[in-house]
């Protein structure tokens, strides 16, 4: 029984770390809402331990800064569009 | 304590901005000797030794107020003050090389200018000095009106000053009180005059720099220089990794069997030692080859090649359609495509940025090492070629070789779409050579190999063990005559898509490793091992490596299927994170949809080329 219950818990903390990984924005919005809807409920410490921090960088893992915290404004950059 | 001093670096491409930020914030954002490796600004924070906050803001490097490429306009609007947030900098740091004031000087006449609080931050000074340059700062302030602090950023050395200017605040708008010569004229004019008063050059020419631009830059030898570059590079790679990758994965064999006999559970005990130890483990092996490589192109980085070799190459992609800026960029990939794609930004024409935006997954990344390297290990033999060429290196050089081919094929083709045929000259400037640091070279060999274990320890670690689970589970029925794994849900995924990837050699089991290649091509390292390691019938095979199990044994593939896979990843887009970034820069999913449609279009054909030319006509 316990040798399942580890490998569950490995597996689900397994799918939300790839799920925040790959999809950092997605995660983010669906994290925020479960979180949402834990306030509403009164459950804030559940609250306050699901919100997700403030997702930055590309996710990609290859060193691109992902504590830019204090600059939430993006610049916005020129989308580029055939001549 | 005082309010949080608010300051931004501001100057040309390649003066040190970014050391300096590095050296004041203790972060490690990327420097390199050429220009427009900051491309967007970063932000970071450090105290005075009176214990005030200061935030510092970096700002992508730029040659005069009008800007002309995305990157470029950060620093303009910055410094017009347009963003919002940004508006209140007390002061500009204006850092400006030394050794090159007749250019830098114009920006910061620009600056002055605007009216701003700025100090002036005379940068590589130890370079001026050796060239023979004697400044005198204090008439430099005099003339300009703002003080001047000299500064060497990438050994730390007057860093001190700089804290202790901004600790008395000695920055101000450019003030008469300073100033005692009224410039007159235009920039360049005044520049003219404050050179002729304050610099005596002992030496105009910078012979070292002469002397080896006569070499890398002759349309022969330089050619010739940077092809024996490159072929070095990659013998090196296999030649001097093979003994650490057999050292590591002789520590993952003997670790999985030590660990393994404590778990008596059998599904904890296959979860520990197929699932994290074969999928993960299997991928640290390819640290050496990594880093090797990284090494190499450090130093060139250091060095201040790598814009000769842009120049070099510039005829070529010229022809090609690509502008000459976009060889930083291509170059970045080979990192990794996602800061690749970002550094597109320096390129200020909208359809040449497009283009490298799209050519550059075909880069050779990083992440693409651990897979050649398997596949070249476990398909190539290690022998020897005319005696001197390790034939292992020379197909990884092919390899990489044929991601540049493919990028310059693929821009010729898109130049004939194009309705604005109209061609951008290079423009770039050349740094002087230096030689490289070992502290840069030795931190960013470190920050590399932590980023890869950062991505073994996360994403690949989570992975394998996401793989595991569904290699194990459902459970076989009773009576069952196939290997466990054909009815696990990942079995079952495996044999569905089998049919489409046939006819290019792959079998269920790599059908299965390309789906959580997804989130990072080398997982497919990961993932194969996991996937063999509950296929295998004895723990020996496992024990032996992946590269056994693929090449020999009941399991392994035909030469033709390892090629076939060598030739998939060339093109085949594994790299949410890179699609990702595609989205942001050109703010249109059709791009990202085109770009994923034509690469994995690209991947399916050469690679069934491949293995129906390697099959039938070599039989292998």
């Amino acid at each position: 029984m316990i040798e399942f219950l580890i490998i569950a818990v490995l597996v689900i903390w397994s799918a939300i770390f790839v799920f925040k990984k790959v999809f950092p924005k997605s995660a983010y919005s669906v994290f925020s809402k479960l979180a949402q809807f834990c306030q509403s409920q009164g459950w804030n410490r559940l609250a306050k331990w699901i919100q997700p921090a403030m997702v930055s960088g590309c996710g990609g893992g290859c060193g691109c800064s992902s504590a830019e915290t204090d600059n939430p404004k993006k610049v916005e950059v020129q989308a580029v569009k055939w001549k | 304590m005082s309010e949080t001093l608010r300051i931004a670096l501001v100057g040309n491409p390649n003066c040190g901005k970014t050391s300096l930020f590095n050296h004041l914030t203790g972060t490690r954002q990327k420097v390199a000797n050429y220009a427009g490796v900051t491309v967007e600004r970063k932000v970071g924070t450090f105290n005075l030794p009176s214990g005030r906050a200061v935030r510092v803001l970096d700002l992508p490097g730029t040659y005069s107020l009008d800007a002309a490429s995305p990157d470029e306009a950060i620093t303009r609007d910055v410094v017009l003050g347009k963003i919002a947030g940004e508006q209140d900098q007390q002061a500009f740091l204006c850092v400006v090389d030394a050794t090159n004031l007749k250019l830098h000087l114009g920006l910061v006449l620009e600056v002055i200018e605007q009216g701003k609080p700025i100090l002036l931050v005379l940068n590589m000074m130890d370079e001026a000095r050796r060239r023979g340059m004697q400044i005198n700062t204090q008439k430099l302030s005099q003339r300009l009106g703002i003080p001047v602090v000299e500064t060497v950023a990438v050994r730390n050395a007057g860093i001190e000053n700089l804290m202790g200017a901004l600790e008395n605040e000695k920055f101000h708008t450019p003030s008469a009180e300073l100033s005692d010569v009224k410039l007159s004229g235009s920039n360049h004019e005044k520049i003219d005059q404050i050179l002729k008063d304050v610099v005596i050059f002992l030496d105009h020419e910078d012979k070292r720099t002469d002397f080896l631009d006569k070499i890398f830059l002759h349309p022969v030898l330089g050619l010739l220089s940077l092809a024996l570059m490159m072929f070095i590079v990659f013998q090196a790679v296999f030649a001097w990794a093979a003994p650490f990758m057999d050292g590591i994965e002789e520590f993952f064999g003997w670790f999985g069997g030590w660990i393994g006999q404590f778990i008596t559970q059998p599904l904890l005990h296959s979860l520990v030692v197929d699932g994290i130890i074969a999928g993960a483990g299997s991928v640290v092996v390819f640290l050496p080859q990594i880093l090797i490589l990284f090494f190499f192109i450090l130093v060139l980085e250091e060095s201040g090649y790598l814009p000769r070799a842009a120049f070099l190459l510039d005829k070529l992609m010229f022809k090609a359609g690509l502008s000459g800026r976009a060889f930083i960029p291509l170059l970045s990939s080979f990192a990794c495509a996602v800061p690749g794609i970002m550094a597109t930004r320096s390129i200020s024409d909208p359809r040449d940025r497009l283009v490298t935006i799209l050519v550059a997954p075909l880069m050779t990344c990083s992440a693409r090492l651990p897979v050649y390297a398997l596949l070249i290990a476990a398909f190539i033999p290690a022998k020897m070629v005319w005696g001197f060429l390790n034939l292992q290196g020379l197909v990884l050089f092919g390899l990489y070789m044929a991601g540049i081919v493919s990028a310059l094929i693929v821009a010729t083709v898109l130049k004939f779409f194009q309705k604005d045929k109209s061609q951008h000259a290079l423009l770039m400037e050349l740094p002087s050579y230096r030689i490289p640091d070992i502290k840069s070279v030795w931190i960013g060999l470190l920050d590399r190999a932590k980023i890869f274990l950062k991505r073994v320890g996360g994403i690949i670690f989570a992975l394998s063990i996401l793989l595991w689970f569904l290699c194990t589970f459902p459970q076989p029925p009773e009576g069952a005559t196939l290997p466990d794994i054909d009815y696990s849900f990942a079995g079952m995924l495996g044999h569905v898509m089998h049919p489409i990837f046939e006819p290019l050699g792959f079998n269920w089991q790599i059908c299965i490793a390309l789906i959580p290649a997804m989130a990072a091509r080398e997982v497919v390292v990961a993932a194969l091992g996991t996937v063999y390691a509950l296929s295998a019938a004895d723990d020996d095979a496992v024990a032996q490596g992946l590269s056994h199990l693929i090449s020999q044994g009941d399991l392994s593939w035909s030469v033709a299927t390892g090629l076939s896979l060598l030739v998939w990843f060339i093109y085949a887009p594994h790299c949410l994170a890179t699609l990702a970034t595609v989205k942001r820069e050109t703010g249109s999913w059709k791009t990202v949809a085109g770009m994923t449609v034509y690469l994995f279009g690209l991947a399916y054909l050469m690679a069934f080329l491949t293995y129906q030319i390697a099959s039938r006509y070599f039989g292998l």
